[in-house]
Parts: structure tokens; C-alpha cells; sequence
């Protein structure tokens, strides 16, 4: 047996985003280490923003690969690499505001920008991850550095708390995870997805004794640990919890980034099974039956909610069950597309137009956060309702902001067009084309009942009088003003004003979004370019 | 030599189930915290009996990285458990619901 | 003769108490019935800084795991005999290196090397 190791092509351009994501990292937690409070204050958003910048304009790019890269442990095609675009553009949201963040709470800097920084290399790497292992590095990189966001705040109990809970939840899905990477392995010999597509392609039909069985486990496993990051029905009782508790822009960072990355990685996942013939009815099955548990529960939870962060939390779940929509209709498409008798080029089209769909659906779920936890960042108060009374009257410009947050969420803003109402009109389209008018009915039922809560939030900024002690200023809005804040920052203001902006222009023009991985090749051409033996 | 897999696998969905049920039932952070490591060791387990088992070296290999995984998660875990004992003074899980659900 | 030996051994152990005689005094009940009398109990409160040190011994420990494994790729003799292989590892170790190093200023300006 001839076992000769070599040294991998590495594709410089592939892993530029992750060198400058670990420089940046590491060069701001150097930076802090040798500068003081107020100089590592200073010297660290700058860093972090500019270290995210130059990973977003790497995938930005034309040349960023396509297909396998690095000995195929990773693999991007146009979902992933708008993913990771997703991804890091919700870092950057999370940076912007983190100035302002430190100063309300007097947290440590030097750790809350390395933080974010190493969780977006962390994403990233996993919205590319096309092995377990890889994706399991990658994905615990992400949670530690969230639960330690979570509870950077050492002086707040409540922010203890969460995190605390995000970790033994968090810790309790990565075990899932992982036992089922190891039943994957067991049952198609690899942990690389690319091999184990091929290897169900090919021997999916006479598997030998006991690896079928360990190929569901390993699914199901695999798929619970999954859940629980992605906070979907059964496995979202964290959720709400830790959007509380943890400090508003790292909770915007957990709601967008962290799921659109295990999203992503979900897709890839899922993809690998697809090729399976007997894998594909209960697996749809399955899926539907979270994506509506998801959609109910999290709208009918969020109604009865009284702080803002709590009901974006439900709202968020019953999101992520409007994702996984898209998800059953991957898995199904292969089938579906062998009793059609379809030919190369339209199932190439098929998966690009659902690949288009739900990239959309992930851009406008999180540009719509950044400005709905934007907005809840800037005017304090962490979340209680309190603050949103007569909103309108004291802060008119917030309040038309959130407003159309919260329009764009619920799906309604179709005049003019919004990104949230387009993301689930293409997404719903996708469904109805091959035949799971169900599952988009059901989809359209939740997302009224959702419009209720959304509204009476609406309701409550724009009808309702100022409470009496609104003289009395909102938590951390103190601090700031005595580090000469007092008015907010206009870089802040600066995002919020272009994450509205954003929400019409790409709603009017979707496919600028969408046309940014235009060159990535979409179909998935996966390959057996197994490198030893 | 009969093969070890099966009573390995075994072993390691026990060892898997006992974490769970920890994990659902202890009322110490520092016991859930132990059970979620079980859970982790079962997929050792898993991975060593059937790298072994399929004569494939990378299982093994990953055991190390999921080792090293559970190093900083307990460097995590055990500071996250410090601030919450002096926020509250107690590391008793059902006792803390100001955030409930 | 497994059987007989388990066998042996628990009947001894079983039938023990029984047949011998009780006589408990103070002396004899404590943990060390010879040497230096316990101090306080056993389930007392470890100092907080403890945990830090294991936190930093358990992390640099695993470092090691990797090393040792790199080290032994290197020993191999038919991984030395491909052109260009311990430059390229050499670099990957190095990388592995900065990264720690990194890590360990950090850890000392951050003051957690420290006893006070």
C-alpha cells in the first residue's frame, strides 16, 4: 500500500477569507493585549470591521472559486457563497454597533471584538463545509465564541444566564452532531458529503446489513443537533431565553448569522442524502412536519409576548420553519425529478432557481433584523415594551423604521414591494411548482396569524400615548451620555438608514442580490476525487 | 477474533442515552455539564469502534479533534458556570428562572 | 474455575460481618485508624483560581495531542521522501506555533499566569 502524502494545491483566493478573518482576530486580540481600555477601544472596532470587510470582499470577488476546494473539505457553490456574504454582513452590523454596546455596559472590548470576529470564521467555514469534521470545528468555532458574546456582560445576571443556557443546550446539540457524524462514518466509510452522495447514489439500493439503519440515525442525528442551532420547533426552548438575555447586538448576531450558517450547512447536509432513493419520503415528511411545528408555534408564541427581543425570538423560529421549507422541497427534487423524466439543464435550472429562492429569503430575514435589532439597540431599554409606547411621538424616525421592519417581516409589505414580501413569494412559488401547495397554504395561514403581532407592535408605537415616566432615561442610554453619546452615533444611524433602503431596492430588485454569485456554477457536480488510498 | 463493533455500539448509545437523560434530569450545572461530556465520549466510541472495525484511519483521527472540542468547551463551560456563581451565588439550574419560557 | 474464584471471593465478603464481632470505638472508626486525625470535611470549597490553572493546563495540554501527531508524520519515512513535504509542514507548524503564541501573550497580559 503505496501511502503517500503530498502537500494539497491550496486555492489562495478559496481560503482568503478565512486567513483574513484569523489574522483579524488574532491581530485584535494582540492589539488588545498590548494596548490599554481606552486605546484597545478605539484601535478594535477598526480592526474587526476591517478584517470582516476584506473577507466580504474576497467572496465578493468574481474569481472566488467554485466547486471543492482544499483536499474537498470545503465546497461552495452560489448558495454558500451568498450565504457567507449573509454572514458577514450581519458581523459587520454586529461591529458597528459594538462601540456604542461597550461603552452602555463597560465590556471587556478586546474580547467582544476578537469574539465576533472568530464566530464569523467560524460561519463561514461552515456555510463552506462539505465534511463532518470540518463543519464540526467550524461549528463549535461559531458556538463558543456566541456563548461567551452572550454572557460578556459579568455585572448582568440575566445575561449569566443565557448564556449559560445557550451553552448546555448548545453543547447537548454539538454531542448530537457529532454521534451522528460517527454513524455517517460508519455506514458510507467517509466523512467527506461528496463521497457519501456518491456512495448512496451508487450503493443506496443493497447497502450491507446495519448500514442503512446507522445512515437514518445518522441523519437523525445530525438533524436534531442542527435544529436546536437553528432554533426550530421542538428544539427552540433556548431561543427566546438567551435573545433576552444576551446584549442586543449579539443577539442580532445569534438570530442572523449563526443560523444562516447552519442553514447553509444543513443544505449541504441534506444534499448528500438526497441522492438515496428510500431516504427521500420519510425525510420530506419529517422536515415538513418541523417546518409547520416551527411556523404555528413560533407565531402563536410570539403574540402572547411581552418584550420586543422575546417575540423576535418566536418570530425568528417561526422564520427559520418558512426556510425549511425550501430544504424539503432540495430533498425531494431529485425524486421528483426522476419520475419526470426531467433532462440535465432543467434540474441544473431547478436547483439554481431554488438555490435563488431561499438565498433571497436569508438576505431579506437578515437585513430586516439588522434593522429591527437595530432599531432596539438604538433606543435602548433592552427589549421591554415600555419603550415602544408612543414611540412615534418621541423618536418619529425609529419608529417609521421599525414599522417597516415589521411590515417587511410579516410578509406584507407588497406596496411597494419589500425584500421580506418577495423572499417568501419566491419561496412559497417554489413549493406550489412542485406540488406542496400544503405546506405554502400553511405557510400563508401562519404568516396572518403572524401579522397580528406585528401590527399591535405597530399599534403600540404609532396609537398609543408616551407612558408617563418616559422623562426617565432608557437603560444605557445614561452611559453614553456621559462618554458624550448622548445623541447615539451616526454610524448607527448611518446602517439603519441603509439596511431600510435596502429593503425596497432589493425587493424591487431581487436579482442584484441573487446576481452577485452569478458566475458560481449551480449545479452540484460532486466529484470522487478521493485523495488517498 | 469476532468483531467488537456491535457490543461497542452498544455501549456508546447507552453511554449516549445516560448523557441525555442527565442532561434532562440533574439539577447541577457541573453534573449537566458531565453528562454532556458522556455524550460527546459515546461518539468517541463510535468513531474508534468502527474506524477500527473499517480499517480507516481518519476516525481516529477525528476522536482527537472532538477531544480538543470538548477542552475548550469545558474551558467555556467552566467560566460561564464561574459568572453565573457569582452573579447568583449558586450554580442550581432550576433555580434560575428570571428568564423563563 | 472463574466461577469458584468470583464465588470465593463474595462469600468471603458477604460472610464476614456476620461471623465476626462487632466491638466500635471512636478510635477505630476514623478514615485513618493510624496517622495524623481529619481536618474539617471532605466536600470543602476549592478556591476559584484553581479552575483557572486546570482551564489553562487542559488547553495547553491538547496543543500538544497535535504536535505529537505532527511529529510522528514527520518521522515517516515515506512522507519525508515527498519533494517539498517537511517545508510545507514546517510552515503549517509554524502557523500552528504563531497561533499559540498569540495566545499565550494574551493569556499573560490578560494577568491569568499570575498567583495574585
Amino acid at each position: 500500500m503505496e501511502t503517500a502524502a503530498y502537500v494539497p494545491a491550496i486555492n489562495l483566493h478559496g481560503i482568503l477569507p478565512f486567513i483574513s478573518l484569523l489574522a483579524g482576530g488574532m491581530l485584535c486580540l494582540a492589539a488588545d493585549a498590548m494596548s490599554g481600555k481606552e486605546g484597545s477601544r478605539r484601535i478594535l472596532p477598526v480592526i474587526s470591521f476591517v478584517a470582516l470587510a476584506a473577507a466580504l470582499v474576497s467572496f465578493l470577488l468574481p474569481g472566488y472559486p467554485t466547486g471543492s476546494f482544499l483536499e474537498n473539505t470545503f465546497y461552495s457553490d452560489s448558495f454558500s457563497r451568498l450565504g457567507c456574504i449573509v454572514i458577514l454582513v450581519s458581523a459587520i452590523a454586529t461591529t458597528l454597533m459594538g462601540p456604542r454596546q461597550v461603552i452602555r455596559r463597560n465590556l471587556p472590548s478586546g474580547e467582544y471584538y476578537t469574539l465576533i470576529v472568530f464566530a464569523a470564521l467560524g460561519m463561514v467555514l461552515l456555510a463552506l463545509a462539505n465534511e463532518m469534521l470540518s463543519a464540526f470545528v467550524a461549528l463549535e468555532i461559531m458556538s463558543l465564541s456566541l456563548y461567551v458574546l452572550t454572557g460578556i456582560d459579568r455585572r448582568s445576571g440575566k445575561s449569566a444566564e443565557a448564556s449559560f443556557k445557550y451553552f448546555i443546550l448548545g453543547a447537548f446539540a454539538s454531542a448530537f452532531f457529532v454521534f451522528g457524524s460517527g454513524f455517517l462514518f460508519g455506514s458510507t466509510r467517509t466523512t467527506f458529503l461528496a463521497d457519501a452522495h456518491n456512495y448512496f447514489a451508487t450503493r443506496g439500493g443493497n447497502m450491507p446489513e446495519g448500514a442503512e439503519m446507522w445512515a437514518f440515525i445518522a441523519f437523525g442525528l445530525v438533524f436534531v443537533g442542527l435544529c436546536f442551532k437553528l432554533s426550530l420547533a421542538p428544539f427552540h426552548m433556548w431561543a427566546p431565553d438567551v435573545y433576552e438575555g444576551a446584549n442586543t447586538p449579539t443577539t442580532l448576531y445569534i438570530a442572523t448569522g449563526s443560523k444562516v450558517a447552519a442553514f447553509a450547512f444543513l443544505i449541504h447536509f441534506a444534499h448528500a442524502f438526497s441522492s438515496w432513493q428510500i431516504f427521500t419520503a420519510p425525510v420530506t415528511f419529517i422536515v415538513g412536519l418541523i417546518a409547520v411545528a416551527s411556523m404555528t408555534w413560533g407565531n402563536i408564541a410570539a403574540i402572547v409576548q411581552s418584550n420586543l427581543k422575546r417575540m423576535l425570538a418566536y418570530s425568528s423560529v417561526a422564520q427559520t420553519g418558512y426556510m425549511m421549507i425550501a430544504v424539503m422541497v432540495l430533498v425531494a427534487l431529485p425524486s421528483l425529478q426522476a419520475a419526470g423524466n426531467l433532462n440535465a439543464t432543467t434540474i441544473a435550472n431547478d436547483t439554481t432557481l431554488i438555490y435563488n429562492a431561499i438565498s433571497l429569503y436569508l438576505a431579506g430575514y437578515t437585513i430586516i433584523s439588522i434593522l429591527a435589532f437595530g432599531i432596539a439597540f438604538h433606543i435602548g431599554g433592552e427589549g421591554s415594551m415600555a419603550a415602544y409606547r408612543g414611540l412615534f411621538h418621541r423618536k418619529p424616525f425609529a419608529a417609521v423604521g421599525m414599522a417597516i421592519a415589521m411590515f417587511s417581516l410579516s410578509g406584507l409589505g407588497f406596496l411597494p414591494p419589500t425584500i421580506g414580501f418577495i423572499g417568501k413569494f419566491y419561496l412559497f412559488k417554489e413549493a406550489v411548482r412542485f406540488n406542496m401547495t400544503g405546506i405554502a397554504v400553511i405557510g400563508i395561514l401562519t404568516s396572518v396569524i403572524a401579522a397580528f403581532y406585528y401590527l399591535s407592535l405597530i399599534v403600540t408605537m404609532f396609537m398609543k400615548a408616551p407612558d408617563e415616566e418616559n422623562g426617565i432615561e432608557l437603560a444605557g442610554r445614561r452611559e453614553e451620555r456621559i462618554a458624550g453619546l448622548g445623541g447615539g452615533d451616526a454610524i448607527v444611524r448611518v446602517m439603519l438608514a441603509t439596511a431600510t433602503a435596502l429593503i425596497f431596492v432589493l425587493g424591487l430588485y431581487p436579482g442584484l442580490f441573487t446576481g452577485l454569485a452569478a458566475k458560481a456554477v449551480t449545479t452540484k457536480p460532486m466529484t470522487t476525487a478521493m485523495v488517498k488510498k | 477474533m469476532t468483531s467488537l463493533l456491535q457490543p461497542n455500539l452498544i455501549l456508546a448509545t447507552l453511554l449516549f442515552t445516560i448523557g441525555i437523560l442527565g442532561v434532562m434530569w440533574k439539577r447541577n450545572a457541573i453534573a449537566l455539564f458531565m453528562s454532556v461530556e458522556l455524550m460527546l465520549n459515546a461518539a468517541n466510541l463510535a468513531f474508534v469502534s468502527f474506524a477500527h472495525e473499517l480499517g480507516i484511519m481518519s476516525g481516529g483521527i477525528l476522536v482527537l479533534f472532538v477531544m480538543t472540542v470538548a477542552a475548550a468547551e469545558a474551558g467555556v463551560g467552566l467560566a460561564i458556570f464561574i459568572a453565573l456563581f457569582r452573579a447568583r451565588r449558586h450554580i442550581r439550574v432550576d433555580e434560575h428562572d428570571t428568564l423563563h419560557g | 474455575m472463574f466461577v469458584v474464584a468470583v464465588g470465593f471471593g463474595v462469600f468471603s465478603l458477604v460472610v464476614s460481618p456476620f461471623l465476626g464481632k462487632m466491638k466500635p470505638n471512636p478510635t477505630k472508626l476514623e478514615p485513618y485508624e493510624c496517622g495524623i486525625p481529619t481536618v474539617g470535611t471532605a466536600r470543602s470549597q476549592i478556591f476559584v483560581r484553581f479552575y483557572l490553572v486546570a482551564l489553562l493546563f487542559l488547553l495547553f495540554d491538547m496543543e500538544i495531542v497535535y504536535i505529537i501527531v505532527w511529529a510522528l508524520a514527520m518521522t515517516y519515512k515515506a512522507n519525508a521522501a515527498v519533494p517539498g513535504f517537511v517545508l510545507y509542514s514546517m510552515i503549517v507548524m509554524a502557523i500552528y506555533m504563531a497561533i499559540l503564541l498569540i495566545g499565550l501573550v494574551y493569556e499573560w497580559k490578560k494577568g491569568a499566569l499570575e498567583w495574585n
